[in-house]
């Protein structure tokens, strides 16, 4: 056992070796890295490229290699062995990371330590902050989504990594728990809960874990989506008699009516300047797509899409797009398109519902055959992050 | 021309009694932010088939595709029914409920609006709103009953 153990270790050792003879770093082999002559210097000079140096202290090589593996995944960095423009290095004893991120003349963007209880929590961090420091955009390693499952037999509210791992039941609700959105900061999460026999909105300190209804007003109240500040929440209520949106202040309990419908209007979703709402709502020719100025009294207006069903839309983070659910040929498909005008792009069809942009407008969440999948909109790569976790659906990304 | 504010601020003044005294508790109208400002109000006791048993009255009222307004059938049917309701002051509990396989959070909504058109119509034929409760389940409580329909219940 011992002899086979030092065989491996030594084959390990000789390829490693074999690397660095020519001149290669061992992550370089392990993360297909690109050799930095495949590029012209000038793009080099533009790129976010980035080289992963050396990392002290006992779990260094791991911390290393964990961030190169998390990088990589991210696709939002290109490693190379030289001639980067970034450089990382740092030190992990007990897996505590202190990073550190220079330009390639040395001068350090930031150095930080992550103290998380596990190295994993640590690497996810540290590489949001890299990557929004090499890119501008935040790295979605540390957010989570939100999904709903009928695996206990009602649906309930669950968390999960970005990369589906670590899924963990929120709700407990009596009669289930639908429609959850999480706000900016993670610190609070919004759902209806059916505990009292009736759909209610209900708030979740996710630090402390209690519960408060916010709303629970006559007839029905859901649908709930928190405002970019994460103090309002616009949501569908109808103690006025037709379900109407509101926008609801969580500090005073106050809520304003921003539509005057006839019919079905539901699932507003914010635009990022926490002034505008996109909508769904059937006022007698199925569900179209409406937006509105919450601080004045204009009324809503009909956003054409081309589609004759469209619910679910969600504004892109940088609110160029919005994503929504349709129907193509009969099918449930996820849709973005460019707002206020331009192009329709269908994303995915085949039953996929309830399209969730990431935080870096790079990637939608959805729901399709009742798993949960994320699908890179640049490189049109998709996966299944969460499956066999009973049917899924309703995902709402962290922004 | 001089007792123009006087009677408008009388027809404000009037307004806001009024609308005081509805269940929507209007707080006031800001003229700056130029929304009606609501103070949400709670629920009233009511009973739910989730909470525990009902048993629906009639058949449930089925709609088809994306509709929501009853039909002439479904009106005369309800005409049927709501003067003896009126007569014994019996309060309802009306639940709307959609296709499985609509989006859910469209589903909630139409639900809900299916059943509110129910107790619209039941209002028109002479019964006390206030014994009118209304919600949707839309596809959330797929054990609970039919797609695409409006269930009553009677409230003990």
């Amino acid at each position: 056992m011992l002899s086979k153990f030092r065989l491996v270790c030594a084959l390990v050792a000789v390829a490693l070796g074999g690397s660095q003879a020519h001149g290669e770093s061992w992550w370089s082999r392990i993360f297909d890295v690109k050799p930095s002559g495949s590029q012209s210097a000038q793009e080099l000079e533009k790129a976010a490229t980035l080289a992963i140096g050396e990392f002290t202290g006992a779990t260094g090589a791991t911390a290393a290699k964990t961030i190169g593996e998390q990088l990589a995944a991210s696709d939002e960095v290109q490693l190379l062995d030289k001639g980067a423009r970034f450089n990382l290095t740092g030190r992990s004893v007990g897996g505590r990371i202190t990073g550190r991120l220079a330009d390639r003349k040395g001068k350090v963007l930031f150095e930080r330590t992550y103290a998380a209880p596990g190295l994993e929590d640590n690497v996810r961090a540290f590489s949001d902050d890299v990557i929004f420091a090499v890119t501008g955009r935040p790295g979605v390693a540390t957010s989570r989504i939100a999904f709903v499952s009928d695996l206990t037999g009602t649906k309930q509210v669950y968390l999960c990594d970005a990369d589906g791992s670590d899924v963990e039941q929120v709700t407990h609700q009596a009669y289930g728990a639908v429609s959850p959105t999480i706000a900016g900061d993670g610190s609070m999460m919004a759902f209806t809960g059916y505990g009292s026999g009736f759909p209610d909105v209900i708030l979740i300190d996710m630090g402390a874990g209690q519960e408060r209804q916010v709303a629970c007003t006559p007839g029905m109240n859901a649908g709930a989506a928190f405002a970019p500040d994460g103090r309002r929440l616009a949501l569908t209520m109808s103690f006025v008699g037709n379900p109407e949106i509101f926008v609801l202040d969580l500090n005073n309990g106050h809520a304003i009516c921003v539509t005057e419908s006839i019919g079905v209007p539901s699932s507003p979703a914010w635009h990022p300047d926490g002034k505008r709402l996109v909508f769904s709502a059937n006022e007698g020719l199925g569900p179209q797509l409406y937006t509105v100025d919450t601080g004045t009294e204009q009324p809503a207006v009909r956003w054409a899409t081309g589609y004759n069903f469209a619910t679910d839309p969600e504004w892109s983070p940088d609110g160029t797009e919005v994503a929504f659910t349709t129907r193509v040929n009969n099918d449930w498909s996820v849709v973005t398109r460019k707002f206020p005008s331009g192009s329709t792009r269908v994303i995915q069809k085949s039953g996929a519902q309830h399209p969730t942009w990431s935080p870096d407008g790079r990637h939608l969440a959805y729901a399709q055959h009742g798993q949960l999948w994320v699908q890179d909109l640049t490189t049109g790569k998709r996966r299944s992050i969460v499956s066999g976790h009973g049917n899924i659906s309703e995902p709402r990304w962290k922004k | 021309m001089k007792t123009q504010p006087c009677v408008q601020t009388l027809v404000a003044t009037c307004a806001f009694f009024v609308i005081s005294l509805s269940s929507c508790s209007l707080l006031h109208h800001d003229s700056d932010a130029s929304h009606v400002i609501y103070a949400l109000p709670a629920r009233q006791a009511a009973s739910s088939p989730l909470v525990q048993p009902m048993t629906g009255i009639g058949k449930p009222f089925i709609f088809t595709h994306d509709r929501f307004v009853l039909t002439d059938q479904q009106t005369a049917i309800l005409a049927k029914s709501a003067p003896q309701w009126a007569k014994d002051k019996i309060r309802l509990l009306i639940i709307g409920f959609a296709k499985r396989d609509l989006p859910p959070g469209y589903a909630r909504v139409l639900a809900h609006r299916r059943a509110e058109s129910v107790r619209q119509a039941l209002i028109e034929q002479g019964l006390d709103a206030a014994n009118l409760h209304s919600t949707g389940y839309g596809n959330d409580i797929p054990s609970l009953s039919l797609e695409d329909s409006v269930v009553i219940y009677q409230m003990k």
